[in-house]
């Protein structure tokens, strides 16, 4: 059996990277001793299937993780006993079975949500969240393996809001395109801002941008 | 909460290396323990936690109730020059806080390129680096490990040595520490104090003088409470004595990420180029059920996917396929695999392989170290080529491709024929394996020929060798890489780290200034290649009015007094001598197992020394 498992991975591991989170799962459901399933072939490795990567410093509460069974196993099980065996800073927080046939949990989504927190000035959040809902275009330089490019980011900024000292936006995050948080936000300030946090409140699908 | 800021950290590579927070970390309140001590590795995280004597006393440390024990480590440069510029201090990874105001800061010394590492952590600290600056109320730095055991180039800026195995004797020095720090006196008596017990050595305590010619005319004691000379420690009962059950299981990639068991200590074969073969006798095992127990509760604890048999020469454990047998039969459905380190070439065999391999398979490492009978008879490495050649034969047909030769070069009287045994013997090797896929489609082989090269080490039979020059390391590498087969890789060791090596661990009290002189221009991580300056160690030498050929290039004399001569490992020095002796006419010595060469270990009463193995 197939449980979708969200997670969140807060603080205290927020500097490790994609490929130890999938090391610190494969551990913590063997200290759970969790019925894991694995591949076959001459290097077998756990059945697990991960949502997008997250950069590196980012905390989250909607991070996604597909793990096979090899046997029925109750999803409180499932739920406490990897609590229990997993560090304070990543907790389980919501589990629902799939099937083979349910599409990856990337194929529908379109966007996510951050919590950003940084030097904002007086006034500047509410700048920023005017700034993200205008309609010119927003180029910036964007840095790739093959060099770098003049790339329009204003399809992949979808939404913003000021909450308390923080700035709420929702930017393009999918198979298809992604924006990374702190570029949007540096971008529209227009400066290079003192990132303090930045926090992935949800993955979402086209219908629930908003 | 970090203590270096975010902003720093995202700045630098890798900083999960930095704030801890690790699954199974020791988190204690500092209100309610008397001792807190800083368990320093002088090398970055990646390293350090790959070590297993670290994971065991900081497990063993923090069993007390009155001691918080935490990791410090090395900074990357990287982060360094921002903790400087902006004034953060070295750190422990538990508290997040500046060990500044711990009661002891514990290093453990691997290895002497480490050295600069030392004196740097002790002064990101915001402490003096020379022991007799550091005042009341500051830590006191103490030291042991491999390298310990000749003290004299840290003497200068170590307060205190714990030679010999550490599992009973740093709960004394805590135990004496603790009764010293109650009754509130100066710092002076605690070191008076601690130097009475066995195994402890306080360098503050004696007095060294040199001959016109730079050697040592006398070694003396200048406190009635020093002893003279210091006996290595070795535990009560190795089978009985303390293993941790459960690791810290760090996040990131470190160099060896796995749960590794002890299953001996001491090796039965005595090379006469291998110091840890000497230091750590008399052999010593664990017995199957306390190693299967331990598996089993680590398993459980760290969840890691693979166990390491941990010892110098894993194959000689007694019954190492019965203990095999075991792992596997309980790991193996868990996909739990099971790896040894090296293996010795007469001890291989087919099955134990299989054993191994059989839930992962990965390469095989072979150590013939030379490349002639000759040679490997002068170093009494008691295997011959038959050994070899069969071993690699059961190797290849039993599905393997993927084998590692370890040699080594620049070794006692070796002439170029022996080092082209080298090539010569990779190539029998490579043979071996188109012989047994004659005519059959096969898998291309991965043979590496890796050779590193020797460097003297005190407590050997080769302690009073000189050391061949860099330049002529340099020669001999290039001999083998030109006569080497072209489908055979190859790998080496830089000739300046080996030459430094040999330099540092024969050095004696005066090395200290060499390594303030390198410390204080700039010097550090000269364990890594890109970090290391030869140029800058060759002018601190010339400005301490020292040279590097006295230490390493001249083969000393027999009555000379050796800068280790005060520390007594149980094996003697007449012993090594006699071993010198037998090197130079290419005569062989049986292992422990076989014969007692009364080496002078018996004194201690333990281990194969008096058939009780896992005493």
């Amino acid at each position: 059996m197939i449980y979708r498992i969200k997670y969140g991975r807060y603080e205290g591991v927020k500097y490790i990277s994609h490929l130890d989170i999938l090391k610190l799962f494969d551990r913590a459901t063997r200290r759970a001793d969790l019925p894991v399933a694995y591949s076959e072939g001459f290097n077998p490795h756990p059945k697990f299937v991960f949502g997008m990567p997250i950069p590196v410093g980012t905390t989250s509460e909607s991070e996604y993780v597909d793990i096979t069974f090899t046997e029925v196993i109750k999803k409180e099980d499932v739920l406490n006993k990897l609590n229990d065996a997993l560090p304070p800073s990543v907790r389980i927080l919501e589990i629902n079975e799939i099937t083979e046939q349910t599409p990856n949990i990337m194929k529908n989504m379109a966007a996510a949500k951050y919590r950003i927190k940084a030097d904002f000035e007086e006034g500047e959040i509410e700048k920023i969240v005017a700034k993200a809902h205008e309609k010119d275009e927003l180029v910036v330089e964007k840095k790739s393996k093959s060099g770098t490019k003049m790339v329009d980011i204003r399809p992949m900024i979808f939404f913003a809001k000021k909450e308390d000292d923080a700035l709420i936006l929702t930017t393009a995050a999918g198979n298809e395109v992604t924006l990374r948080a702190d570029l949007a936000v540096t971008t529209l300030a227009g400066r290079d801002l003192k990132i303090k946090s930045i926090h992935r409140l949800a993955l979402l699908t086209k219908d629930e941008i908003k | 909460m970090s203590y270096i800021p975010d902003d720093i950290l995202l700045s630098v590579e890798k900083p999960s290396r930095y704030t801890g927070g690790e699954w199974n970390e020791v988190i204690k309140d500092k209100n309610e323990i008397d001792i807190r001590v800083g368990f320093c590795f002088a090398d970055i995280y990646d390293i350090g936690m790959s070590h297993l004597g670290l994971k065991l006393l900081y497990h063993m440390l923090n069993e007390r109730k009155d001691t918080w024990c935490e990791r410090v480590f090395a900074p990357w440069p990287d982060l360094e020059e921002k903790m400087r510029a902006e004034g953060y201090k070295l750190y422990a990874l538990e508290s997040q806080e500046p060990v500044e105001n711990f009661d002891m800061l514990m290093f453990t010394l691997q290895y002497e390129m480490a050295f600069t590492n030392i004196l740097n952590m002790i002064d990101l600290a915001g402490l003096p680096v020379y022991s007799k600056d550091r005042t009341e109320g500051m830590p006191f730095i103490i030291a042991g490990g491999g390298v310990a055991n000749n003290p004299e180039p840290l003497a200068d800026f170590v307060d205190v040595f714990n030679i010999g195995e550490g599992e009973e004797v740093l709960n004394e020095i805590l135990d004496c520490y603790k009764e010293w720090k109650k009754a509130k006196k100066p710092r002076i008596e605690f070191l008076k104090e601690v130097s009475k017990i066995e195994g402890v050595y306080v360098p503050a305590f004696y007095r060294t003088e040199y001959n016109e010619d730079g050697t040592i005319k006398s070694f003396e004691p200048t406190e009635p409470e020093a002893k003279n000379p210091v006996k290595k420690r070795v535990v009560e009962s190795y089978d009985k004595c303390y293993f941790p059950e459960k690791f810290v299981v760090p996040y990131g990639n470190v160099v060896h990420d796995r749960i590794m068991i002890e299953v001996m200590r001491g090796c039965s074969h005595g090379c006469r180029f291998c110091q840890a073969g000497f230091i750590y006798r008399p052999v010593r095992e664990r017995s199957i059920d306390t190693i299967v127990n331990l598996a089993d509760k680590l398993v459980k604890s760290t969840g890691y996917e693979e166990i390491s048999l941990l010892s110098l020469s894993t194959c000689d454990y007694t019954d190492i396929a019965g203990l095999a047998d075991r792992l596997l039969d309980k790991f193996e459905e868990k996909r739990v695999s099971l790896s040894i380190p090296s293996s010795r070439v007469d001890a291989f065999t087919l099955g134990l392989a299989e054993r191994v391999s059989k839930v992962r398979k990965s390469g095989l490492t072979f150590a013939p170290e030379a490349g002639t009978q000759r040679m490997r008879d002068i170093i009494n490495k008691g295997v011959n080529e038959e050994d070899l050649l069969k071993s690699a034969r059961l190797a290849f047909e039993g599905g393997w491709n993927n084998v590692k030769l370890y040699f080594m070069l620049g070794l006692p009287y070796e002439t170029d024929e022996d080092v082209l045994g080298i090539p010569a013997l990779a190539k029998k090797v490579l043979d071996e394996y188109y012989d047994v896929y004659a005519n059959r489609k096969c898998r291309r082989p991965e043979i590496t020929v890796s050779v590193s090269t020797f460097v003297p080490k005190p407590f050997t039979p080769f302690q009073w060798c000189e050391q061949i020059t860099t330049e002529e390391i340099k020669r001999r590498q290039q001999l083998i890489k030109t006569n080497l087969d072209k489908r055979i890789r190859f790998s080496w060791h830089n000739p300046e780290t080996s030459v430094l090596e040999g330099t540092l661990s024969r050095g004696d009290r005066r090395i200290g200034q060499v390594i303030y002189n390198v410390w204080k221009d700039g010097g550090k991580f000269d364990a890594w290649d890109e970090y290391l300056s030869y140029e800058r160690w060759e002018k601190a030498f010339a400005d301490a009015g020292l040279t590097m050929e006295f230490y390493n290039q001249r083969e000393r004399r027999e009555n000379e007094i050796l800068p280790w001569d005060h520390i007594s490992v149980g094996v003697t020095k007449r012993f090594f001598r006699c071993e010198f002796e037998k090197a130079k006419r290419g005569e062989l010595t049986k292992g422990c197992l076989e014969k007692c060469s009364a080496c002078g270990m018996t004194s201690y009463g333990k281990g194969v020394c008096v058939n009780d193995i896992q005493n």
